[in-house]
């Protein structure tokens, strides 16, 4: 018990999988049927664009997909490169400065990754060197390279995205495939991509209509919490809790980690998980997990950061729509859903609702898309907030009716419209430090003493950190290795995810 | 007959030329269908050259049969010109099914519905802007409110999930995307383009790849087009669905 107290305790922790150790990859990353299709997809040759919403899976599946691959699967007739484009510089660069950061980057990134293979890999300032390169290498491994692309799209960022696809366009060829991860809201592809000719959309979206939505999420639960088992349950088994809540979070990963240590942390060792303990967890997640995700969205948002209140107000509008029938989704009249079009993005990205439907006919006239809503966020708003085993039965069922909301009603009369600012900063940058204090929007924070030690030393904002050198980082007392990448870990997740 | 060649046929009756192609079509969809799903765990490269081919040869059929239930007349005027005792084995129908023209159109149409322009310059390609507004869109709304009016609790294949989750005015240009991409790799394949190894681009989540898109294209644009009103053949909406499901799995 305490070694599977131990692993728990250890995997619970990595919560997104560029965090991950590549030893303990294949361990607690579980992969369905579904899963593995896309896997192959973005193995196979031709341009993909992986879409899902914040902690779908996205990066577990590029990482997946590049070690199935050379150099990390020697045997293999592709070389896959997974290439994380998380470099701030590169949030500020638009057009040919874009392309040079872009390039030297990425160029960079290759030579890393090709460091213990016969290969090597020139340096790449423009995308005509970077293609040269690329082609090469291919040529003299006698093999086809996929360039796997990890957050090339940015929630707060617009303007280098067209720069972006117009490079991903241009590598495309007979022996380069690009593959790349954006959210569902990416609309912003530039004047020479066309998203339908210049690439397939594949989607991470899982929902409980899927087929092997229960089992994946039942072999997470098993090999990340080996703490939790039937005996420590009542009222329902291992397998229906693990559905439960993964239907729950929407079928998001990052979700379902945060519930299964919720779980986890506030059961004794005596105790066991019924319905009480169980809504009490959801009310939990919906407190300090998804309100708070708003909040830690909002400075990463750059000109849309007014769409976070709006966003906020619309999502107070839908779970109290839905209380009343216990209703886990919602139809919305086109005309509204395209009229608060970041407002409905931001509450995707973040978690509070899934996309389900794209055109359904409404009873009241008209059509628009029908929504999966959040089960923490729900139980807030039913009257008692309890979860009894009605409800849960309800819910895992899928029996409720969607609620409507028309045009024509007056829900969202109240809710002005957001105008983006006029050449908003990306506000994370210039907030202080203590900003990444460890809470629970931070599980990989810094304490106190990390914080006061880096003010000493002059680095005062999330900027300044995330421009600091390892060298510089290294030479404050008491930083070696394992805390130069908590730094390094906790900017990322502040500025990207 | 399979439940794909059902699905892009559909439930043909009466001895007629459209009725007799469509049959044809189905018994050639069904072995190729058969032969590109068999369960080959690593490709040897004899199968390596011949999947172009058979995801070549199932775009084509496919294509075909549903213009021809679509638009009879172009299947028709084919049947006859064969039917005239020609040799027609030496040289080109110059009235043949085009790749460019019948399933894909020139470039996009801009003003639709002006009254000034005259039959002959409104495209009738199977995936051109003419048929995506007057044939794709509605079908595709009945199917969505089909499965609206079915109730929520069923467990949906993948495919048929993507397709709820799909914007009516976004199919077509979905679909044109992965035509042209799907036609256009497994040409390269027919034609040997290709300079280096067979296996370097023909690996096998490539060829995985091209089959399921291939499979997902046909199926797909069959069983929305079953849900138009127009089409000939048409299979009850149910009958449809079901098909298109037994193709998930």
């Amino acid at each position: 018990m305490t070694t599977d107290l131990q692993r728990t305790d250890e995997v619970s922790l990595i919560l997104a999988a560029e965090e991950c150790p590549p030893d303990q990859f294949d361990a607690i990353h579980k992969f369905s049927q579904h899963d593995k299709r896309i896997i192959r997809k973005l193995i196979a040759h031709g341009p993909v664009l992986l879409q899902g919403g914040r902690g779908s899976g996205k990066s577990a599946l590029l990482i997946a997909a590049s070690r199935e691959m050379a150099p990390h699967n020697s045997p293999s007739d592709v070389i896959g490169l997974y290439v994380s484009l998380r470099y701030v510089p590169l949030l500020q660069a638009t057009g040919s400065d874009y392309e040079k950061l872009f390039c030297q980057w990425v160029g960079q990134r290759i030579q890393r990754a090709l460091a213990n293979t016969p290969h090597d890999f020139p340096d790449s300032h423009d995308v005509r060197q970077l293609k040269n390169g690329l082609s090469e290498l291919s040529m003299e491994a006698d093999k086809r390279v996929v360039l796997l692309f990890d957050d090339a799209a940015h929630i707060g960022r617009e303007t280098s995205l067209g720069s972006f696809f117009d490079i991903f366009r241009t590598l495309s060829s007979e022996a380069i495939s690009c593959k790349a991860a954006i959210y569902p809201g990416v609309t912003e592809f530039g004047t020479r991509f066309d998203v339908y000719n210049d690439a397939s959309v594949v989607d991470v979206v899982r929902s409980p209509e899927q087929a092997g939505f229960s089992e994946l999420f039942y072999d997470i639960m098993q090999s990340r919490y080996p703490v939790l088992t039937d005996k420590k349950i009542t009222g329902f088994d291992l397998r229906k809790l693990a559905q439960f809540l993964g239907t729950t979070v929407l079928g998001n990963m990052r979700g379902f980690i945060f519930a299964c240590n919720d779980l986890v942390e506030h059961t004794e060792s005596n105790q066991t998980i019924g319905y009480t303990a169980l809504g009490e967890s959801l009310l939990r997640l919906a407190a300090d997990y998804y309100w708070p995700l708003l909040e830690e969205v909002k400075p990463k948002l750059g000109r849309y950061v007014p769409a976070v209140e709006v966003a906020q107000d619309i999502a107070e509008v839908i779970f109290s729509s839905c209380a009343p029938t216990s209703a886990q989704s919602i139809s919305i009249h086109r005309t509204l859903v395209a009229r608060y079009a970041k407002p409905f993005e931001i509450l995707e990205y973040a978690g509070f609702i899934a996309r389900r439907e794209a055109s359904r006919s409404l009873r009241s006239g008209g059509r628009g898309p029908r929504f999966a809503v959040n089960l923490c966020n729900l139980l807030e708003r039913i009257p008692g907030s309890r979860l009894t085993a009605r409800l849960f039965d309800e819910w895992l069922s899928r029996s409720s009716q969607p609620v409507e909301l028309h045009e024509r009603g007056d829900h969202f009369s109240a809710i002005d419209v957001p105008q983006p600012l006029e050449g908003g900063d990306l506000e994370i940058l210039h907030k202080p430090v203590e900003t990444l204090r460890k809470s629970k929007a931070y599980p990989y924070g810094l304490t106190e003493l990390k914080i006061a030690l880096l003010n000493d030393a002059g680095i005062r904002t999330i900027g300044d950190l995330d421009a600091a050198s390892d060298e510089t980082l290294r030479k404050i007392d008491g930083v070696g290795n394992v805390f130069l990448d908590r730094f390094r870990s906790v900017v990322a997740q502040a500025i990207w995810m | 007959m399979s439940n794909l060649s059902e699905l892009v046929c559909g439930n043909v009756k009466g001895s007629g030329n459209l009725a007799r192609s469509l049959r044809h079509f189905a018994q050639t969809l069904t072995l190729l269908e058969r032969h590109l799903r068999r369960g080959v765990p690593k490709r040897r490269p004899l199968e390596r050259l011949v999947c172009p081919f058979l995801v070549r040869g199932i775009i084509e059929v496919a294509c075909t049969s549903l213009i021809g239930r679509r638009d009879p007349f172009r299947i028709l005027t084919l049947a006859e010109i064969q039917s005239q005792g020609h040799d027609l084995s030496s040289g080109r129908v110059a009235a043949a099914i085009q790749w460019t023209g019948d399933v894909l159109a020139g470039a996009r149409v801009r003003n639709l519905w002006d009254s000034t322009k005259n039959a002959g310059d409104m495209t009738r390609a199977l995936l051109g802007d003419y048929q995506d507004h007057i044939f794709w869109q509605p079908a595709f709304l009945r199917l969505s409110d089909h499965l609206a009016s079915s109730g929520g609790t069923l467990t949906y294949g993948d495919w048929t999930r993507r397709l709820l989750n799909t914007d009516p005015q976004g199919l077509v240009p979905q679909l044109r995307g992965i035509a042209s991409e799907t036609y256009s790799a497994a040409s390269k394949g027919v034609h040997h383009e290709f300079v280096l190894s067979m296996a370097a681009y023909y690996d096998d989540a490539t060829l995985e790849k091209l089959t399921e898109d291939a499979l997902w294209l046909v199926a797909t644009m069959a069983v929305v087009a079953n849900f138009d009103e127009s089409i000939a053949f048409a299979l009850t909406p149910s009958r449809s669905m079901k098909c298109y499901e037994e193709l998930q799995r």
